[in-house]
């Protein structure tokens, strides 16, 4: 672990070097626009009004065509065939790295959506597994040569955000020893072996993000709104900081004043400034919205 | 002789208590049933290594505060959503109060030494218990159901505990009463507001400290109390914001921030005292020479 400097509440106002990310992410200074800077990567947020139903029920053709849209037009590709077969290839070995907390878990309906697109590029059955507790004894995760990481955003009791950062928590065997400083370096789980080099796509789950966590299970459907998104990307530092600035912009309307995301997910961060895994600073960020535009509030 | 006996009768009393208070004892705080939702499985029982395997995410809060134990018990019934009761251990009623601050958001007297009542779940505390009724979905069975569990664990629990003595040292004029997070683990200093990503001061699980909010015309102050073992380590915490925030080093100290806010600093006995956010002055002096007054 490199040695942290401290960033101080008055170092993020005076606007230093990180300012830029770090006023966002950590302390809740408004972010002046998405992408004004030197683009560097490209997020897609799609939403769909009627994607989230009656007591959450997932519409899984909804989901598959959001999930189509979202990919063409990440890749720049004009058909799904097209889009997929620049992220798979017919001889990768693909792990699904899903998440399958109780409360808030990566949708059946997306798991599906995105296998049956990995299956069309050519890949055999038998060389695609979902996963998420289980990866390490996973006989196709043990021999991936492509990952597809898709979890739901939520706020999370100790590292601020369950992020896709997050996600590969389970490529670990010593998951407390991610927990220091409020997990901080989650990123150098993307360094293992495993993971590196691997991930092909990320798709964090906006569909009813948990903005706010009470009790001991961190979980309370007053603070889950159904927001009807994905937010996909290939730079997961990215796609994260967007999801933290819709938590953050989500919790200033609910609340009606800064609510600090606490403890504050300074793992998007780090990915950034640290260990260089994506850009967490949203004015390099090409958000590209698609769909549903109500209340979309980023 | 007499005196042995008299010492011999407090060492069962004290272990009577322990015994009392630790161990399967947690068993007998949950109801068997409420009607119509029964316990027909064994309670679960976690210890800080196994607390990660029950509460994914969230076992840090709550060892962050000295966690010991806690115990779980699921309640079902037919065509009902399923109840869970989780108490938690936390060693000292400082503690389980600590807790139950991070889900505090108006403090409902009814169950225990305070709780949050939610549509789908009560959580209190009482003496050294931190204890969640939380139920799977909303029915009307459920509205009536979670206040007699919360009610009936509540009576179970004959201790109560006193609030952190660091609470009394916080000034009553201006105080949000529901804003207090009472701590020992630095994680938890930028919960009213961003401070510094690192332990600067420090605070440990050897310190006290509490954050609360204050209003004066609309003019929010959010105070950080540090209670340290001696004067030499408030002192360095002094030194350690000064220094991190690039102040000169004065006691107390008071700026302007960039943003126009104000922040202002105090060392007093074996008290670190900081209060910032404020937009006037006059506020944020206010919260600091109050404690230049305490003993």
């Amino acid at each position: 672990m490199k040695k942290q400097e401290t960033i101080t509440r008055r170092s993020l106002i005076k606007k230093s070097a990180i300012a830029a990310a770090g006023g966002t992410l950590l302390m809740n200074l408004p972010v002046h626009a998405f992408g004004t800077e030197n683009k560097s990567t490209k997020v897609v947020l799609i939403r769909h009004k009627d994607v989230v139903g009656n007591k959450g029920k997932i519409n899984a053709d909804i989901l598959q065509d959001m999930l189509d849209r979202a990919v063409a037009s990440l890749t720049g590709e004009s058909t799904t065939g097209k889009a997929w077969s620049r992220i798979i290839q017919p001889g990768d070995i693909v792990g699904i790295k899903s998440n399958v907390w109780n409360r808030l878990s990566t949708p059946p309906g997306l798991e599906s959506a995105i296998k049956r697109r990995v299956q069309e590029t050519g890949v055999k059955n038998g060389n695609i597994s979902i996963n998420d507790r289980g990866v390490l004894t996973d006989p196709v995760f043990q021999k991936a040569t492509a990952l597809i990481n898709t979890c739901p955003l939520r706020t999370h009791a100790w590292a601020g955000l369950g992020t896709l950062i997050k996600n590969y928590i389970t490529f670990s065997d010593n998951k407390p020893s991610f927990h220091p400083d409020s997990c901080a370096d989650l990123a150098t789980l993307w360094e293992f072996p495993q993971v590196k080099g691997k991930t092909r796509l990320n798709i964090l789950v906006v569909l009813t993000p948990l903005f706010y966590g009470v009790g001991p299970h961190h979980f309370n459907r007053k603070y889950v709104w159904n927001y009807n998104g994905l937010l996909v990307g290939f730079d997961p530092v990215a796609v994260d900081a967007v999801g933290a600035e819709l938590i953050r912009t989500k919790r200033r309307e609910f609340f009606k004043e800064d609510i600090p995301i606490n403890p504050p997910p300074k793992h998007i961060l780090l990915a950034d400034q640290r260990y260089h895994l994506g850009t967490a600073d949203l004015g390099r960020i090409d958000l590209v919205k698609l769909g549903w535009k109500e209340n979309i509030l980023i | 002789m007499l005196r042995y006996l008299k010492y011999l009768f407090i060492v069962f009393l004290l272990f009577n208590t322990y015994i009392k208070m630790n161990g399967q004892s947690l068993k007998n705080l949950f109801p068997s049933a409420i009607s119509p939702w029964e316990a027909k499985e064994p309670v679960r029982y976690f210890d800080t290594a196994t607390l990660y395997e029950y509460i994914d995410g969230g076992a840090e809060l709550f060892i962050s505060y000295d966690f010991k134990k806690a115990a779980s018990l699921k309640y079902t019934s037919e065509d009902q959503p399923d109840i869970v009761v989780d108490i938690f251990d936390m060693g000292s009623p400082a503690n389980a109060f600590g807790v139950f601050c991070h889900v505090r958001e108006k403090t409902d007297p009814h169950y225990g030494q305070g709780a949050q009542v939610y549509d789908d779940a009560i959580v209190f505390w009482k003496g050294p218990y931190y204890i969640s009724v939380m139920a799977y979905d909303i029915t009307p069975e459920v509205k009536t159901a979670l206040p007699e569990m919360a009610g009936t664990i509540d009576e179970r629990i004959s201790v109560t505990g006193p609030l952190p003595e660091i609470l009394k040292r916080l000034p009553g004029s201006g105080l949000e009463k529901n804003s207090i997070l009472y701590f020992h683990h630095y994680i938890w200093q930028n919960t009213l507001g961003f401070l510094a990503d690192t332990n600067f001061l420090p605070i440990h699980s050897g310190t006290d400290a509490v954050l609360a909010n204050y209003i004066f015309n609309k003019d929010k102050q959010t105070l950080l109390l540090v209670e340290y073992k001696n004067s030499g380590d408030a002192r360095n915490a002094l030194k350690n914001f000064t220094a991190a925030f690039d102040l000169p080093m004065k006691n107390p100290v008071f700026s302007r921030l960039e943003d126009g806010t104000w922040i202002g600093a105090l060392q007093t006995a074996s008290r670190f005292v900081l209060v910032f956010r404020g937009k006037n002055r006059k506020n944020t002096e206010y919260l600091i020479r109050n404690f230049q007054q305490q003993p």
